[in-house]
């Protein structure tokens, strides 16, 4: 019997396509496999404790030094003892920071009754006391009519926003409502858990993603000013200057005895001037913005100059024959166009200062 | 003959002592340079070990109070440590280079998986922080402020093993700086970190350093800023512009008065007083420096210029005094007013140019 010569090349052919396609079905059931594996890993929410902060006072809100100093009291609440947020927290823009002895010494076990972590029945208390120097960048653009937002956070320094978060205890944060704030008062009080981006992982070999997140606590207190007597104190100086510069419009140019007296009036109004605005630099800091009370005195010594200008104008309209003309223009025109405007301008400047303060 | 044997066996002797010598040195020579021979390559075969590493970063995360007066700035930052062996913890041995106060604010050591592609044959590495707030020392050099650029430097440094034990590598992926960091009134234009070896004349004592020289790892960060701000500067020279402006004044008034202590005088000298006053100021602001600042030399010239314009006075005054009343008053009106007013604008337009271009 005569095989034909292709039915063996063709078995051959179909047993390696058969084989091929096995090798696909088992490399596919595996991918399935494994695929189903990855699905099935579940995400763990992050574990979390209670967080609470009570502020017992507020000091030294030093403008040139840009910083304020607090009391404060913060407790955890947690639902095992293996979990101390309290001990890996750190408190942000502190310039001097003191732990005070815990307020317990152990953390204390406590009994759930609000069953903030039920069906647990007990959890765990911790607390401590602190006072620290917080950084704070005041913008005296606009005072006396400024308003600040301090604010005083806390955040979490080992473990990652996927594996541990704050919950806020809104019930018990607060502050101190007899606070004496000497010159301040709060407006109002907020505290408010966020997660802080890093564009870093801070080098955790564990973390894929280069990015993390850790949870922080954030309190934010809003003052406005209660007093305004140091803008008084700050701008008498320069407003007592330009008016004494103001009455050198009343000396006649013409008489060579009493010209002397004017332009002797303006260069000191300029000296008391230039002096006064050092003096608020002491008080409100260095800033690279022009506040308010830079504005009323970069105008002063303007104005100052201006009466100086207008001096030699007036001896010049003397000198061409004309003093009565250079005597009017003086005491009539230019004492009231210079006296309307400074206050028009003084006006206009705290308006603007009140309204975006 | 008795001479003659006597003489034979003392030549025998005297050969066969010759012989031993011989023999007993080429033993000895042979003996040295066996002993030489096993000594130098047991020399040789001793391996050289690599110093051990870790890798450490770096984050910065606020800077701030940037005092010129006291020469420093405050940085709170985070520094981390991956290390192979939990033996290794160089955070605990880092000191902070140039460091007027520190403090640490938070600090963990953990054990993590190792994910990462470093000590990729460790299983399990050791993780360690540290939160630190720092007041460091800063030479700021303000002679072209306000259009100075300055570099802050961060150094760390290990204090306790020797560069030839133990070396920082630097976690260049990681390391940086937070993007919402508000410096007021600058701008961060780069970041960089870098391991170096801090090398000293001495060997700080230590009976096994065989060189007398130390040499110690450290990771040294340089952040270049420049500010983004001028309004301190204008605030800072309003008063002796316009000081200069009002003794420009002086030029229209007559010198024909009777006495030399005149209006015109008076004006002068209290412009030279108050630019004197004025120029006090910026050394509160900026500290008090050996260079000549651009403001020092703002202030110079113009006090400069008040002097000349109160020698134009007695050139004036002695011009009316030879009854060239008409021609000293043209001469101050329209000659030295404009060339003292306009030099003097030309004169501080060139050298806050170059302060801008240079700083």
């Amino acid at each position: 019997m005569l095989q034909n010569p292709f039915s063996n090349y063709f078995r051959l052919l179909f047993g390696i396509l058969l084989r091929i396609l096995l090798s696909l079905a088992i490399l596919c059931m595996g991918s399935l496999v494994d695929s189903s594996e990855v699905l099935a890993e579940t995400v763990t929410p992050p574990q979390t404790c209670r967080l609470g902060v009570y502020v017992a006072s507020l000091q030294n809100l030093n403008l040139a030094e840009k910083n304020f100093s607090t009391d404060l009291n913060i407790w955890s609440v947690c639902p095992s003892k293996e979990l101390q947020p309290l001990k890996t927290m750190k408190v942000l823009n502190v310039e001097d920071f003191k732990r005070f002895q815990a307020v317990y010494e152990d953390t204390l076990e406590r009994k759930d009754l609000p069953k903030w972590f039920y069906p647990q029945e007990n959890v765990y208390l911790s607390g401590l006391k602190v006072r620290a120097t917080l950084y704070h960048s005041w913008n005296v653009s606009n005072f006396p009519f400024d308003r600040h937002t301090l604010t005083i956070a806390l955040e979490e320094t080992t473990k990652n926003s996927s594996q541990f978060v704050y919950t806020t205890d809104f019930k018990d944060s607060g502050y101190q409502s007899n606070i004496d704030l000497d010159g301040w008062e709060i407006t109002k009080f907020n505290i408010v858990e966020q997660k802080a981006p890093y564009a870093t992982s801070f080098g955790d070999p564990d973390l894929v993603a280069s990015k993390t997140s850790y949870s922080r606590m954030v309190v934010s207190i809003d003052i406005k000013r209660a007093k305004m007597f140091s803008f008084f104190k700050l701008m008498i100086g320069a407003y007592i200057a330009f008016a004494v510069a103001m009455l050198s419009f009343f000396y006649d140019s013409n008489n060579v005895t009493l010209a002397s007296p004017r332009r002797a009036l303006d260069i000191g109004t300029l000296f008391a001037t230039l002096l006064s605005m050092r003096l608020q630099e002491s008080v409100l800091g260095r800033t690279e913005d022009i506040t308010l009370v830079d504005q009323i005195h970069i105008a002063t010594i303007l104005y100052i100059f201006g009466t100086g200008v207008v001096s030699v104008y007036s001896r010049l309209t003397t000198e061409s024959g004309k003093p009565q003309l250079a005597l009017w223009r003086d005491r009539t025109f230019f004492f009231r166009l210079f006296t309307f405007s400074f206050i028009a301008f003084n006006v206009i400047a705290i308006s603007y200062a009140i309204i975006v303060g | 003959m008795a001479n003659y044997s006597r003489f034979r066996k003392v030549i025998i002797l005297y050969s066969k002592a010759c012989k031993f010598f011989i023999v007993g040195s080429i033993a000895l020579v042979l003996w040295i340079s066996a002993w030489l021979f096993i000594q130098v390559p047991s020399a040789i075969a001793e391996p050289i070990k690599a110093p051990q590493t870790c890798r450490v970063g770096i984050y910065i995360t606020s800077l701030r109070n940037f005092k010129f007066a006291d020469k420093s700035f405050t940085a709170n930052f985070r520094i981390w440590s991956v290390c192979p062996s939990k033996a290794l913890n160089p955070l605990k041995n880092v000191e902070i280079i140039g460091s007027l106060e520190s403090k640490d604010l938070a600090s963990s050591i953990l054990d993590r998986k190792n994910r990462s592609e470093f000590f990729s044959t460790k299983e399990e590495v050791y993780w360690s922080q540290r939160d630190i707030s720092a007041v460091l020392y800063q030479n700021w050099d303000v002679q072209n402020y306000p259009f100075d650029r300055h570099t802050l430097k961060i150094s760390l440094e290990e204090s306790v093993q020797d560069a030839s034990d133990f070396v920082y590598t630097p976690d260049l992926k990681n390391s940086g700086y937070s993007s919402d960091l508000k410096i007021g009134g600058w701008k961060i234009t780069d970041f960089t970190l870098k391991e170096e070896k801090a090398t000293y004349q001495t060997g700080f004592g230590d009976p096994q350093l065989v060189s007398q020289k130390a040499s110690h790892s450290r990771l040294t960060v340089l952040i270049p800023i420049q500010r983004t701000k001028y309004v301190s500067f204008f605030k800072l020279t309003t008063g002796l512009y316009v000081a200069f402006a009002v003794a420009m004044l002086s030029f229209f008034y007559e010198t024909g008065q009777p006495s030399l202590v005149s209006a015109r005088t008076s004006l002068l000298v209290g412009c030279l007083f108050a630019a004197l006053v004025n120029m006090r100021a910026p050394e509160s602001v900026l500290g008090r420096t050996e260079s000549l600042t651009l403001v020092d030399q703002i202030h110079i010239i113009a006090i400069v210029y008040i002097f000349i314009s109160a020698l134009a006075t007695v050139f004036s005054r002695l011009s009316t005094e030879s009854g060239q009343a008409k021609q000293a008053q043209w001469f101050d009106r329209h000659l030295l007013f404009r060339l003292f007013t306009i030099s003097f604008i030309v004169l501080n337009v060139i050298i806050i140019s170059h302060a801008a271009i240079v700083g």
